[in-house]
C-alpha cells in the first residue's frame, strides 16, 4: 500500500463513502459524494493504483451485458483512510487558521 | 438518436484507446455498464463520458510519470550504467562549455542531479540534496517542483521547497502528508507533493541529524 499523497476534499468525500460500506458501486460513489464522474473516476483509479481499494465485478446475474464495477476499501487502508477523512473534516471545520501537519502526529505509523 | 449513440460510442472508444493497456479491458466494460445504468441514478451520459475522458487521461499521465520516475530512480541507483554515463557525458560537455564561456556565479549550482546525503553543517530542517538543487544546465525536467521533508520519528514536516518560488517556508507549501505504514522508520523522507510519492529517504537520529553508513550522526564525524 503506497502513500496517497495530496489531500483533496473530493478524495476525502470518496473515502468517506467507501468507509461507510463494504463494497460500493462506482456510480453510487459518484452520487453519494456529490461529485462529478470526471472527479470521482480518476480518484478511484488513483486509490486502486496505490492499493487502497480493490475493484471487483458485479456478481449479479440479473443484469445482462457489461458488468458494473464495485469498489471495496481494503482492511489495511481503513485506518489511514479514517485518519485522512478525519484530517479533512478538521480542516473544513471552522478554525482560526490553516491546520498544521502536526495534526496527524497522534496517528503516526512511520515511527 | 442514432447519431447521438454513434457519437457516444466514438467518444467512449477514444477514451478506451487513451487508457493504458493494462486497464483498457476493465475500463471499457465498466464505462459501458455505467452509461447503461447511469440514468437510473440521474447521472447523464455526457457527464459519464467526461468522467471516462478524465480517467483515461489521468491514468495515462500517471503511467508516464511512473516511467519517468523509474528511469530517474535507475539512474540514481546506478542500475542503468550506460544511461548514467551518457548523461554524465552530456553534463561534462555542458559544464565544460559553461566554464570556458563564463565564470560561474551561482554558488549553489550542482553538476548533475545525483542523489547524495544531506550536508551536515546545515541546521535541522535544512536538508539538502538533489531534490532541492538545480543542475548547472538549469534543466529541472524530471526533478520535483515542490517537496516536503517529513521526519517519520515525529510525523512532523521539517522542511519544504518550491522550485518555482524558491521558497523553503513550510507554511508556503499547502500539503498535508497522509501517514503511511510503508514509510521507513526513524528517517527523513522527501515527498514530491505533485505525486505524493517518497522520492528519497535517509536515517536520522533522535535530533534529526542524518546518519552515515555506519550509523553515526554526521555531526559526530566532524566533531
Amino acid at each position: 500500500m503506497e502513500n496517497l499523497g495530496r489531500v483533496t476534499p473530493a478524495t476525502a468525500l470518496v473515502l468517506e463513502v467507501l468507509l461507510a460500506a463494504d463494497s460500493v458501486w462506482g456510480l453510487q460513489i459518484v452520487k453519494d459524494s456529490g461529485k462529478k464522474p470526471g472527479t470521482v473516476y480518476p480518484i478511484l483509479d488513483r486509490l486502486e493504483s496505490v492499493g487502497w481499494i480493490q475493484g471487483e465485478w458485479d456478481s449479479s446475474e440479473e443484469r445482462k451485458g457489461p458488468r458494473r464495477r464495485y469498489y471495496r476499501l481494503l482492511a489495511e487502508a481503513r485506518p489511514s483512510a479514517q485518519a485522512y477523512v478525519g484530517a479533512h473534516q478538521a480542516k473544513v471545520a471552522p478554525s482560526p487558521g490553516r491546520p498544521s501537519p502536526a495534526i496527524l502526529q497522534g496517528q503516526w505509523f512511520g515511527a | 438518436m442514432v447519431r447521438r449513440m454513434k457519437l457516444t460510442e466514438a467518444i467512449l472508444a477514444l477514451c478506451v484507446a487513451l487508457t493504458p493497456d493494462r486497464l483498457r479491458e476493465v475500463r471499457e466494460e465498466q464505462w459501458k455498464a455505467d452509461l447503461r445504468d447511469g440514468p437510473q441514478l440521474g447521472i447523464s451520459a455526457s457527464s459519464l463520458l467526461v468522467g471516462a475522458a478524465c480517467s483515461s487521461v489521468t491514468a495515462r499521465f500517471y503511467e508516464v510519470l511512473d516511467r519517468a520516475s523509474k528511469l530517474l530512480s535507475h539512474i540514481k541507483e546506478g542500475e542503468s550504467v550506460k544511461l548514467g554515463l551518457g548523461m554524465a557525458g552530456v553534463a561534462v560537455i555542458l559544464l565544460g562549455g559553461a566554464a570556458i564561456g563564463i565564470q560561474a556565479t551561482s554558488s549553489n549550482a550542482e553538476t548533475s542531479p545525483q542523489a547524495r546525503t544531506p550536508v551536515h553543517d546545515r541546521p535541522i530542517g535544512g536538508y539538502e540534496g538533489w531534490w532541492n538543487s538545480t543542475p548547472a544546465s538549469g534543466d529541472t525536467a524530471g526533478l520535483p517542483q515542490e517537496i516536503v521533508a517529513v521526519n517519520t520519528r515525529t510525523g512532523a514536516v521539517v522542511d519544504a521547497f518550491n522550485r518555482a518560488t524558491k521558497s523553503t517556508n513550510i507554511s508556503d507549501v499547502n500539503y498535508i502528508p497522509a501517514p503511511d505504514p510503508s514509510w521507513p522508520a526513524n528517517s527523513i523522507i522527501i515527498i514530491d507533493t505533485a505525486s505524493g510519492k517518497v522520492v528519497e529517504d535517509f536515517l536520522v537520529d533522535e535530533r534529526g541529524v542524518p546518519l552515515d553508513e555506519n550509523g553515526r550522526p554526521l555531526d559526530a564525524i566532524t566533531g
